[in-house]
This record gives C-alpha cells, structure tokens and sequence, in this order.
C-alpha cells in the first residue's frame, strides 16, 4: 500500500496542464499574451465567474446543481442599482443588503427544491425563470415604459470596479474567497458533510447527517457568493443591465466541472472551490488567448467547444486508466 | 452458563394497511453470541430488524436492551442504544475516505474544524486492534467488496455496538474473502459483541450459530440451540414442510436435437474458446465462480453484449446478434441482476409480464388487450404462487423472492424454447426455489430447453442433466454421469483457482 | 492535509509569475486606480501607409449578424489594400458585458484604434472611456457609447424614416393602420437617428393611427411572435414597421402564413434578401444604406485616426457622420446594384 504514490486530487492537474499547454500555444501566435498585464487580466476577467464557481462548488459537492447563479447575480445586481439610484442608500448599506438578499435567494432556492421535492436541476431552472423576472420587475423603465439602462455615479460603489495598482480588488476577493472556501471544504465538519451528501446521499443520511441543514447551509454561502460577486460586476460596469450576467451560471458550472467534478461524479471528492477556480481560470485564458490571435468569429466558437472537449477526454481517458491499474491489481 | 441478554424483544406487533407482518413475535439475543435468524422471505425477517433499527416504529409490545425497556423510534435512538447494522447494500461514501466514512457523523471537532489526526488515529486503532487489512486514508471507492464490508462493520464498531446485524455479508464474497469475514465474526463474539446473522446460506449458518430462531408467516416458528441445530429439522420449521435437501439428479450425457451449437467463442479478457452443445430437454447447468465468464458468455448469446469471434448456432441456423429477433425466435433470457434489468419496479405484476408479452398477447390487434393481459397475468401469479397474488401490486413491493418469480414467469410463460437463466434464485427462499425449480423441470420435460447458470452448487445439482465447469473463462469440466457432490463441483470450480 | 489545499495553489501562483516574469511587460508605471494602461499614455503616431504596422479592432454587437458582417466586409477591404493594417473582428454575442471583457483585451494587446458598434450604450460608457484613455481612438457604428468619441457614424437617421413614412402614408390612404416593431430599448438612439420615429410621424401626419409599438430584438423570429400578435388582435392592420430588416422579414412571413393580404411590410437598413423580398412583393420598403461602403469609410477614419494625432478624443464635440441612404421600394429596387 505504501509504494503506491496517491495522488487524491490528481484531476486538479489534469486542467492545469492544459493551461500550460494552451499558454504556451498562445504565447507562440502573439507577442501580447505572455504578459504580466495581460495575466492580470485574465484574472480579473476570471474573478466574477469564479467567485460564482466558489459557491456554486458547495452546491454541487453535496449532489445538487444550481443554474439559477446567473439570475441571482443579474437580480442581485438590479437590486443594488435600485438601492443607489432609488433610495439613494450609501454603498457600505447596499453591499450589506445585498449579501442579505443573497443569502435570501439561497434560502429561497432551497426552499422551492424541498417543497417541490423535484431534483435541484428543475426547481433552479424555475427559481431561474423567477429572478430574472424578479429583475425586470424592479428594472428602470423610460417615458415609453421600455427597459432602460440607468448608469450608476456613485463614486464610492464605481471604486470597487478598480483595483490597488494594478491589483484590481475583485480578484483580492475572488483569492481570498477561494482560500476560505477551501479551508471550509477540506477542513470542517460542513465540508465532510456536504462531501458525504454528495458521495452517496443515503449513506450520509444513514450517518446522522442532517441533509436539509447542511445543503441549505451551501445553498445559502452559494446565494452569498453570488452577492458578492454582482457587485463587483455592477460597479465594473458601471450600470445594471436587464441581460447582466446573462449565461453566467453555464460558465460558472463548467468551471467547477473543468476543476474536476466530470458530471458523472457530481459530489466526487475532486469538486472544490480550488477546482472551481482552476476552472474558470482556464475558461478566461482560452477566452482571453482566442482574442489574441484573431481567429474568425464563427472558428471561436468551435475552438471553445474542441478545447472543452479536449479536456473532457483527457480527464476520461485518466478516470479508465485509473480503473484500469484497479483491475489489474485486483 | 448463564449468559446475560442483551437485547429482549417480546410480543412484537407490526401491521401494514392491514396485514400483520410481525403477529407476537419474541425474540432475544444473549452477548456475545451469533444468533442467526431465519425464514423464507416475507417470514418478516427484515420488519424484525428494521424495528429493532428504529427505521419501522412497532406497533405494539417492548423491547429491552440489557433489562432496561427502551423505544426505539429512529436511527438514532438504535445507535445510542448500540445497536449497528451491515447491510447487503453498502451505505459508504465512495469518495471519502475509510476513517471518513466510519466517523462521518460523529466526527471529533473543535469549533467546526475537523480533528483529522484524532479521526485517523481512531480508526487506525480500531483496524490494528481486529486485524483488519485497511488503512483509514484509503479511498474506499478503491476497495475491494469484502474490503468494504469490513468498513461497514468498523462503522458499527467505532460507536462501540453490542450488537452487530449482519444482512446476506457473504452473498458477494469470495470463499477465503467469507473465511476472513467468520474469522472476524469470532473475534468479535469473543469481545463480547453480539452478532444477528441473517443468511441464505443455510450451511453458514449451522457452522457459525450459537443459537438459530425461526419465524415463519410472520410468528415465532422455533428456535434452535446449537447442539439441537438439525438442517432438517431448521428447514422444516422454516417451511412448514419436509423437504429434502440432499436431492441431485443422475445427470446423462446430451442426447437429441441439438438446440444451440457454441463453437469457439470467444471474447478478449472474459471467455475462450468456448464449444458446447445444448440438445433439447435438456437442462445444462453452467458451475463455476463468480467471474468466470458465465454470464458474459450468455449475454454474448442472446446478443446483449457483443463478443469477438466464434459461431452460435441455434435450431441449425446462425443466432441473430439481435435481441428482438432472438426473442421472437422463442429465446428467452433471465438476467442475474433482477433489479437492474429484470423488471419495471414501478409498474404493476401485470404490466411487467405484459411487457414481453406484447405481441403474443395482442396478436392480430391494434390497441393493448386489457382482458387478455389480465388473464395472463393472474394466471402465472397463481401458478407461481406469487405473493400477494395480486396482479395489480406493483413489482417493487414484492419480496425479493417474488419479484425472481415475476421475472421468471415473465419469460416462462412466452412459450420460449430456449432459455438462457442466470442465477435465479438469488435472494429467494427456499420454497420459493422449490417452486422455481419445479416449474423449470416441467418446462423441460416438455421440451423447453435450459441453460442454467448458476454459483449455488446444490441447484444446479438438484436441477441440471448435465453440468458444464467453467474457470476463468473456459470450460474445464464436463459432468454427465452418475451423481456428483456438492465436494466435486467446488474442487472443479476451483481447479486452476488458487485462492 | 495541508498539501492537497497548499500544492496546487502554489504550482498555480509559480506558473502565473513564471509567466509574468518571462513576459514583456509593457507599463512600466503602476496605474493609478486604472485599468491595465496608465490614464495618461499618448498614442504614438504612426505611418501605416510606408513603415508601421497597425491593427484595427472591430467589436461587432453580434458578429453573425448580417449588418455587422457586411462591416466587417468594408473595414477589411480597405485594410487590405495597406500591407501594414490588420483588422481584427471581436464578436460581442449580444452582450455588453462581453464587449466590455473585450475592451480590456483591446486596451491589452494595444490595438491602434476600435470600430465599435455597442449593445448597451450606457452600460459601456466607463469601458469604451477606459479604451480612449489608453490613447485608443474610438469610432462607433450606428449604436454608439453616450460620452465623447473620436467620431460616430450614423445610417438612415429620422429623414429617411420620415420619407419612406410619406411614401407609406400615400399608398394605405388615409385613415389607414399601423404597428410597429422598434428596436430593443437597450439600443436607444436619439430621435434624429432614428428612422422609425421618423416613420410614424409622417404616418401620422397623414391621418393614420399607431395601433400599437413593441420592442423586438433585433431578430426575425421574435418580430416574426409579435406580428402574430398584433394579426390576432388587430383584423384591420395596413402597414407593419420595423427597426430592421430581419424583423419585417420576420413579419413578413408571419403576414404571409396568416395569409393577410394587403399589409405593407417596411423595414431598414437594405439586406439583400429585404430588397429580394421587395422584387418579390413580401415587403414594400426597406431604407437601404450601403454597409460596405460604410465599413469602408469607418476603416479610412480609423486610418486617418492613426495618422493623425489629432487628439479627436479631446474635441469638445465630436465628429457625427451621417452616411446616406435610400429609402427603396419596388420602384427603385433594381438600381439598387451593391447588395451585402
């Protein structure tokens, strides 16, 4: 037993070794890529939907899914530009009601899946349905009583958008949110918990887990991420848009599943924030390379989808040759 | 000696929507001791314990744990009381470690935080202390099935059980796996711990019970003490009936038409070069371990998995690869793994056997014949004695043993001349595999043909004309003559297999 | 324990310093609380037409879209009569954040100047001000960003609106029907530059009354959903106006399968396939501009743009083109000879 080296998070190499690969792939087709301010970038640009993948982490190691994180963050997002401009509410207060309200979607997510009783997938569809026209309800309207775009002025809230140096802060909260996030999933009984939920959800209850606690518990840090992360959307933006972060929850859910959950395992042990990071970490730097060596539009699209398919495979052709070895060795 | 007792039950009552499952049953356990619990299935064996588990609330009567009366009216409240189970079904968590999946639930923490060298140094202990070969950091999606079973039992050891239920431990072992599982069966009985066995396996139970109580339809039917233990007698108090169990037939070589001609099968990395011949009538036992290729080599023929090279043929003409046309050529196939392909657990007795059924029932019709199907229906519950005989119960609820006599009804009933059953009575008690058996040598007197794989010896030597012996993938064996032991068939199983 | 959360975050952080330190890093300044480019960065001039090499970036709204590739057709004409000019298409997938995205990376690969042609003009304003402050000129396309740029082009506008609206008006007479498809609130123009307001005034100059307006976005089958509406509600219609030409084709087809007769079908911008279903009789009007000649003109301001120095960002009011169009029907559909 000794001999054998164990690797337990080996999937988590798997996507950083591609990034190696498809940095050294872009590297060589333009001069801009390797850059530090061009990484710096991809960081950023890979802060909010990672942020969203930290949460959405803690979904899905306890077994669920949630595709209502893009309808949070774009009604969450209304929500503070409303608090600005309507009530004219100062920014320290709009952050704090809206990682409230945050916490309120999860627990309204939870809510819908347990009344249901349906899998998480439908009822987060729904919930979906539900924010998204939660946020057309409360979106600024003109004379024509059409959706408008109203910008956001306040200083203070437009900061956020920035950074310290070149350091911009939504990548300062996206690393720490990662490292705390870990550290809940690794090293405490909530972890374990949502961990053993995920693995075999029977078993778990069997074990005294208490399962409606504990995945209200992710869905609500889910909620709470999603807060966080509308925010430093809105104040990059500069203004609430009826579309924001539209198509936000499919990219936060393929980071997670790049960083290694692969569907089939949703709730494997290999779900986790640091996953969810890598993942959206990769995602960005396929994005961001893709723009540098200017590849027609209609070949982006097919690059994108190679290069998950690419991952897929590789992670697929690890899992059979890891069973494999099993077989042998039995 | 006066040994104490552990757990009392008296007077147990349980009813479902009418029906007494449980009528007055007593039942004690002393410490340390391995008590076996027998009975056919729907004896309300598994009621007992899912009472004493706290999963099922008691209708009436008490329950006692070292004299003190207790309710147990949730899992937790049998846990505190140390009572653990070891079920058929693992309940782990594949991606969590050993010493994870023992303390999930329990785990030693400070603020939240997990104190993970406690945990590993608790379970370590514990697997030092029972000779257990794991390591509490392994990945028990990594382990092997007797490895995992060895986990479930460290769960019910890490709370300190008195009382350890063990549910069919050895239906998936192999025979040095299940030797290693009697080993730790002793240690724990000499620790004091008490073990509830429950088993199929009637020769398991005689060697390893101190004590054996029989229920039957739901009562207490006897109890046993182990000099008093007589296989005949335990199975007359199980069924109600004599019944012999040392039957074997003569087995005679293959005579007749020849139905199916198997030449040179072969399929990379599960079976070789496999030729035999099935005539008609006959029915041809398949013996060999699990793993031997015995199933695969039988969904190879009916056409559910694909092999590489070699020639079926049936009635004197290439099989087709193709399961429908197999079918309507009159093969029929009983899968080992009733719950995963057999039937439709949420539909109806009636519906399932329809399902097969389909173009024998509504010949000639465009929409489904209701009438017909009815009659068919009830017709093969009451010859094979279905329980309850209502066709309208869905197949989920049966018994394990009357959900294999739906499945096999199913086939039997098509009007198949070839079929191809794999383990059939898994799971089923006894009478029910009398009946089972029964059927199978009427159908084959008939002229149906049989082929019959299977790992319980005593079947296929109470059932077959003719056994094949496969190894690791090839035949290494053929019995037909005179009347071969139990003995004979495991030193031919095991042959070229050092365990 | 400590290893499986420590090892990939530090393999992670080597690799993204590997990377930077092995990089060319191009601001030498710290930024101050700006984005990757100092806010006071002067753009060299530079000379495409003899020594340097320039690239230009278009960031369409959606780049599939047929208005923005018959763009993209004209930018690259005339970039690619100059060796030295490269033009780069961004597809923003109709969405403003990833414009914005797209900005960052626009600022970060050092683009000479940007062709853009917004989704959200409010919602864009601090990004397309990021990109003029890292000395990128910025020229807009139909829908542009509200602050001051180097220049704005603009097609069609109220005029030509107003024209086809009289052209319409003469033929359905007077106390005729009409309801409009607009564009997408999110696209807002002023007045002046929008045809359909022009439309509806000179219709309702004329006695005909707007039965009623919706909002589409831009695509067929949305348009194609709300004639639908509008045939089921309204038995009397006559005229259906529509922002684009992707709409009226949408509404044309749905007049068609409703099999009304009779309802004038007006759209804009002079797509190819409008002006076929004009020889075809679907559609009565269209406001054709030529959007190859409009990419064109936009790469040669571009140019001018890169040659020049002139600060155009810095003007206090800048430059708005309005490229002609003309407003086409059955009458004059054959003159019409560059179709995109």
């Amino acid at each position: 037993m000794k001999k054998r080296i164990r690797i337990k998070n080996y999937k988590i190499f798997i996507p950083m070794v591609m990034m190696l690969l498809m940095g050294m792939f872009f590297s060589t087709r333009s001069d801009f890529f390797l850059s530090g301010s061009n990484f710096i970038n991809i960081l950023r640009e890979a802060s909010v939907t990672g942020i969203v993948a930290c949460g959405l982490s803690f979904v899905m190691m306890a077994g669920d899914v949630d595709l209502s994180t893009g309808a949070v963050v774009g009604f969450l997002g209304m929500l503070s530009a409303n608090f600005m401009i309507r009530f004219g509410l100062p920014v320290i207060l709009v952050i704090l009601l809206v990682f409230i309200a945050g916490i309120l979607c999860g627990i309204f997510n939870f809510f819908i899946i347990e009344k249901l009783g349906l899998s998480a997938f439908i009822c987060t569809i729904a919930t979906k349905n539900i924010f998204r026209g939660l946020q057309l309800v409360i979106a600024f309207r003109d004379n024509y009583n059409e959706v408008t775009t109203v910008s956001l002025k306040n200083p203070g809230f437009l900061m956020l958008g920035k950074g310290i140096g070149s350091l911009y802060y939504v990548t300062i909260a996206f690393v720490v949110l990662v490292v705390v996030s870990l550290v809940i999933q690794k090293k405490t009984k909530l972890g374990l918990h949502l961990l053993a939920l995920g693995s075999n959800r029977g078993a778990a209850v069997m074990s005294g887990i208490n399962a409606k606690k504990t995945r209200l518990t992710a869905f609500c840090i889910s909620g709470a991420m999603c807060a966080v992360a509308s925010i430093f959307l809105v104040s990059r933006v500069g203004a609430a848009t009826a579309e924001l972060a539209t198509g936000l929850e499919f990219d936060a859910m393929a980071s997670v599943i790049i960083g290694g959950a692969a569907m089939m395992g949703i709730g494997s042990g290999d779900t986790s924030a640091l996953g969810g990071m890598v993942g959206a970490l990769f995602l960005e730097m396929l994005i961001n390379g893709i723009y540098k060596i200017n590849m027609p539009a209609a070949y982006q699209i097919v690059f994108k989808g190679l290069a998950l398919i690419v991952m897929i495979l590789v992670d697929a052709l690890f899992v059979f040759l890891k069973g494999r070895r099993a077989k042998a060795a039995q | 000696m006066e040994q104490s007792i552990f757990l009392k039950a008296e007077q147990i009552v349980k009813e479902f929507s009418g029906v007494r499952v449980l009528d007055q049953v007593n039942f004690e356990i002393r410490k340390g001791e391995v008590h076996s619990l027998l009975g056919e299935n729907g004896a309300g064996k598994s009621t007992l314990i899912k009472i004493i588990t706290g999963v099922y609330r008691k209708d009436s009567g008490t329950l006692a744990i070292n004299g003190v009366p207790v309710e147990i009216n949730n899992r937790q409240d049998s846990i505190k009381n140390g009572i653990a189970v070891v079920y058929q079904e693992f309940s782990l968590m594949p991606t969590l470690t050993v010493a994870q999946n023992v303390l999930v639930g329990c785990e030693p923490s400070r603020f939240g935080f997990l104190d993970k060298k406690r945990m590993k140094a608790h379970v370590q202990g514990l697997i030092e202390e029972y000779g257990f070969s794991l390591h509490a950091d392994d990945l028990v999606a990594d382990l092997g099935i007797a490895e995992c079973q060895m986990v479930e039992i460290l769960k019910a050891l890490s709370f300190n059980a008195e009382l350890v239920i063990m549910d069919e431990p050895t239906s998936a072992l192999s025979v040095k796996e299940s030797e290693a599982l009697f080993a730790i069966i002793r240690n724990l009985r000499a620790k004091g711990v008490s073990i509830l066995y429950i088993s199929h396996r009637l020769d398991e139970v005689y060697m390893l019970s101190d004590r054996i109580t029989v229920l039957r339809d739901g009562k207490n039917a006897d109890v046993f003490d182990k000099e008093q233990i007589e296989p005949a007698a335990v199975v007359h108090a199980m069924i109600g009936k004599a019944f012999e169990s040392d039957d074997s037939r003569e087995l005679k070589p293959g005579r007749g038409d020849k139905v199916l001609e198997v030449r040179g099968l072969t399929k990379k990395g599960v079976y070789e070069g496999l030729s035999f011949d099935v005539h008609k009538g006959e029915i041809l036992g398949i013996a060999g371990l699990v793993g031997s290729g015995r199933t695969e080599m039988l969904r190879g023929i009916f056409g559910v998995d694909p092999y590489d090279s070699g020639t079926v043929m049936y009635n004197g003409r290439k099989i087709s690869r193709n399961i429908y046309k197999n079918i309507r050529s009159g093969i029929g196939f009983i899968t080992e793994d009733r719950r995963g392909e057999g039937f439709v657990p949420f539909r109806s007795i009636e519906m399932n056997l329809a399902m097969v059924n389909y173009d024998a029932l509504n010949k000639g019709r465009v929409f489904f014949d209701k009438a017909k199907s009815r009659r068919f229906s009830g017709d093969v519950v009451s010859k094979m004695n279905i329980k309850p005989p209502d066709p309208n119960v869905k197949v989920t609820f049966l018994s394990g043993g009357n959900q294999q006599k739906v499945v096999v009804g199913k086939w039997l009933f098509r009007g198949s001349r070839l079929l191809l059953v794999d383990e059939p009575t898994v799971g089923v008690d006894i009478g029910a595999k009398e009946e089972i058996y029964t059927i199978m040598e009427k159908y084959a007197r008939d002229g149906v043909t049989i082929v019959l794989v299977s790992s319980d010896n005593q079947e296929l030597l109470r059932v077959s004309t003719r056994i094949l012996v496969f190894s690791k993938g090839r035949i290494v064996k053929e019995f037909d003559k005179g009347r071969p032991t139990q003995k004979d068939l495991m030193f031919a199983t095991s042959n070229l297999d050092q365990e | 324990m400590k290893k499986s959360i420590f090892t990939p975050i530090c393999l992670l952080l080597c690799l993204m310093l590997l990377f930077a330190g092995c990089g060319t890093s191009t601001d030498s300044t710290a930024a101050d609380g700006g984005g990757a480019a100092a806010s006071d960065y002067e753009h060299p001039v530079k000379d495409p037409f003899l020594t340097d090499d320039v690239k230009i970036a278009f960031v369409a709204n959606r780049a599939s879209d047929t208005v923005a590739s018959a763009w993209a057709v004209g930018l690259q004409r005339v970039a690619d009569y100059y060796s030295h000019v490269t033009l780069q298409v961004f597809d923003g997938e109709g969405s403003a954040e990833t414009q914005i995205s797209i900005m960052a990376d626009i600022i970060e690969q050092q683009f000479d100047c940007m062709v853009i042609q917004c989704v959200d003009s409010a919602a864009e304003d601090n990004a397309v001000q990021e990109v003029i402050d890292a000395g990128i000129p910025v020229i807009s396309l139909n829908i542009a960003p509200t602050i001051n740029h180097a220049c704005k082009i603009r097609s069609g506008g109220y005029a030509f609106g107003y024209e086809a609206g009289l052209l319409a008006a003469e033929k359905a007479g007077a106390n005729a029907k009409a309801v409009v498809i607009l564009r997408p609130a999110a696209s807002a123009v002023a007045t002046e530059d929008n045809p359909v307001i022009g439309f509806t005034d000179a219709l309702k100059e004329n006695g005909i009354s707007i039965l009623e307006e919706q909002a589409g976005d831009w695509t067929t089958e949305k348009a194609n959903e709300i004639t639908r509406d509008y045939l089921t509600k309204y038995n009397d219609v006559d005229i259906v106006m529509c922002a684009n030409d992707a709409m009226a084709a949408g509404a044309a087809l749905a007049i068609q399968s409703a099999g009304r007769e009779n309802i004038q079908v007006w759209g804009s911008d002079g797509e190819s396939k409008a002006l076929e279903y004009i020889e075809q009789g679907l559609m009565t009007g269209t406001i054709y501009t030529n959007f190859y000649e409009m990419g064109e003109f936009a790469c040669q301001l571009s140019i001018y743009a890169i040659t020049n120095s002139i600060d155009l960002n810095k003007q206090s009011s800048y430059i708005t083109y309005r490229y002609p169009a003309i407003v086409v029907t059955a009458d004059n559909v054959a003159q019409i000879t560059e179709r995109w």
